[in-house]
């Protein structure tokens, strides 16, 4: 038979393709150049996971300002009136904690099905697996930034402008964003092989948002040594740094940031280190 | 010609109860454990055999013989407990096509996704996008969302995405049995224009015509080892011998 033309030139692209798989994994550097070299599905991930959301509903778009003004508003209407919280600005008090709030915990519940959700897909087309919480992330990430308009609303609302700590706010992004990744990677891979992961999560996240400074000022904890485990929760240094941008004067101390920041570096190191540990074993549950 | 595809003492074990507790040791352990934890059996083991390039291979074996576990290693969605994996060339994995579909999204969009996640760029799948959804006979459904398609419909889609591959080493498992008789007819047409360009190909099938007609090499599996790899006639009569002799 007549050899039919190819796309020399693609042909060519294919044929310096190399791989080898072995029971180790691949390397570290190995995988952060193959997550590079696939950044265009990541990115048509996010998009299709925020078409489908937003094509789904009839609300769309709208849901992302909607759901989190009204937990501002549930929480207001329970610790502002009915517990008479002295604290000033309340709703905006709330407000510049509760959406990253929002943003961890949906990120969070979301990431556990990134894997198993997509389980078909993974085990037939060859992709970094990293893609599938990361693209949860991105998709989240998004979601957050299209709802930040609501804590400018509640601002404009009680007539208070930002201070000149408001430089702190995409500093607190970016350690939420390191953070949360690293939480994608590690409860993704980890919910897979565990399924208790997924009972217990619902009540692990609540207890989490009490331990943040959301509805109270992390000054509240005025004991310094519990404070000081206090503030071992990353979160803890993000939530202040958010809030500093409004209130300025409740920024106390840059530990809790420094501390943040070495947690949320860490836990981005154990999320990445258990994905790759557990890769093997994932694929085959999947 | 060099190898393309070289597979060395592979061996993969897969749990046969769902107890997991055993699989976080492998948090703390680097690499696979050669030996089998309890309720774990080798799916594959010890399995060697490299395809040249530009060879056409064809696996035959029963059901649970470890075919599309062996195609799943090449095509890197399983990683091996021990021994390695390697090729030299692109892979193309024609396996599950339809798996990638969202059902909320139209049959546009998948398109775009799909061929995004086999390695196209938007510009190539702007170039092939009408050509393909006319061989997939679905040009007057392009914008209804493909939850509302058959799933012959969905077949043919997925199908005629992976016709534009144009990595050099091919993976097919059991595709070509989705169809009615002319889309099948359509199907095996591609199959043979890829051939004829001189691709290598690993072949995986219950058809035994199909593994005569395409492949000259077979290779016969038998709970998860290799019983015969030589001339596909020869192989394709050893299994079908054997078959006879288990009914």
């Amino acid at each position: 038979m007549e050899p039919l033309p190819t796309p020399a030139s693609a042909y060519r692209r294919h044929s310096l393709d190399y791989s080898l798989r072995t029971s180790a994994g691949m390397p570290f550097g190995l995988r952060v150049s193959q997550l590079w070299g696939r950044r265009d599905v990541l990115r048509m991930f996010v998009s299709r996971g925020l078409k489908v959301k937003y094509a789904s509903s009839v609300l769309g778009y709208a849901w992302s300002l909607i759901e989190p003004a009204l937990f501002i508003g549930v929480y207001f209407v329970v610790f502002g009136r009915i517990f008479h919280t002295k604290i000033h600005h309340y709703p905006l008090f709330i407000a510049t904690a509760i959406l990253p709030w929002l943003w961890f915990n949906g990120t969070t519940q979301q990431a556990l099905g990134a894997l198993r959700a997509n389980g078909r897909l993974i085990t037939s087309i060859s992709l970094p697996r990293e893609i599938y919480p990361l693209s949860v992330v991105g998709e989240k990430f998004v979601e957050y930034l299209l709802s930040l308009p609501v804590i400018a609303a509640v601002a404009a609302l009680y007539r208070v402008a930002p201070t000149r700590y408001l430089w702190a706010f995409p500093l607190a992004v970016l350690l939420e964003l390191v953070l949360i990744t690293g939480v994608a990677l590690f409860i993704a891979s980890m919910n897979t092989i565990l399924r208790d992961i997924q009972r217990g999560i619902g009540v692990f996240l609540r207890m989490l948002f009490y331990l943040c400074p959301v509805l109270y000022p992390a000054s509240k904890i005025s004991n310094i040594s519990l404070r000081h485990i206090y503030e071992l929760n990353p979160l803890v240094g993000i939530f202040e740094l958010d809030r500093a941008a409004f209130f300025a004067k409740d920024f106390g101390e840059w530990r809790a940031v420094y501390v943040s920041a070495i947690g949320c570096v860490l836990m981005l190191v154990i999320g990445w280190l258990t994905f790759s540990r557990l890769e093997r074993t994932v694929l085959k549950e999947l | 010609m060099g190898d393309a595809i070289t597979v060395n003492d592979i061996g993969i074990k897969f749990a046969i109860n769902r107890r997991r507790r055993m699989e976080l040791k492998n948090l703390f352990i680097r690499g696979a454990k050669e030996t089998l934890g309890e309720g774990e059996f080798w799916a594959l083991r010890d399995v060697s055999f490299s395809v040249g390039a530009g060879e056409a291979v064809g696996v035959i074996g029963r059901n649970g013989s470890g075919k599309s576990t062996l195609l799943r290693l090449i095509a890197g969605v399983l990683l091996p407990d021990e021994g390695s994996v390697e090729v030299h060339g692109g892979v193309g994995a024609m396996i599950e096509l339809s798996a990638g579909f969202v059902g909320d999204l139209t049959a546009r969009d998948n398109v775009y996704l799909i061929s995004a996640l086999h390695g196209f760029s938007r510009e190539q799948t702007d170039a092939f996008f009408d050509e393909i959804v006319a061989w997939a006979g679905v040009e007057r459904f392009v914008d209804t969302p493909v939850q509302h398609f058959s799933s012959g419909m969905k077949a043919r889609l997925a199908f005629s995405i992976v016709t534009q591959m144009e990595e050099p080493i091919l993976l097919v498992d059991e595709v070509l049995a989705v169809g009615d008789t002319a889309f099948r007819r359509k199907c095996a047409d591609v199959i043979e224009r890829m051939l004829a360009e001189g691709r290598t190909f690993l072949l995986v099938s219950h058809n035994e015509n199909d593994l005569r007609r395409w492949c000259k090499r077979g290779i016969y599996l038998k709970n998860g080892s290799v019983v015969t790899d030589g001339p596909v006639d020869d192989v394709v009569d050893e299994y079908l011998a054997d078959a006879q002799t288990l009914n």
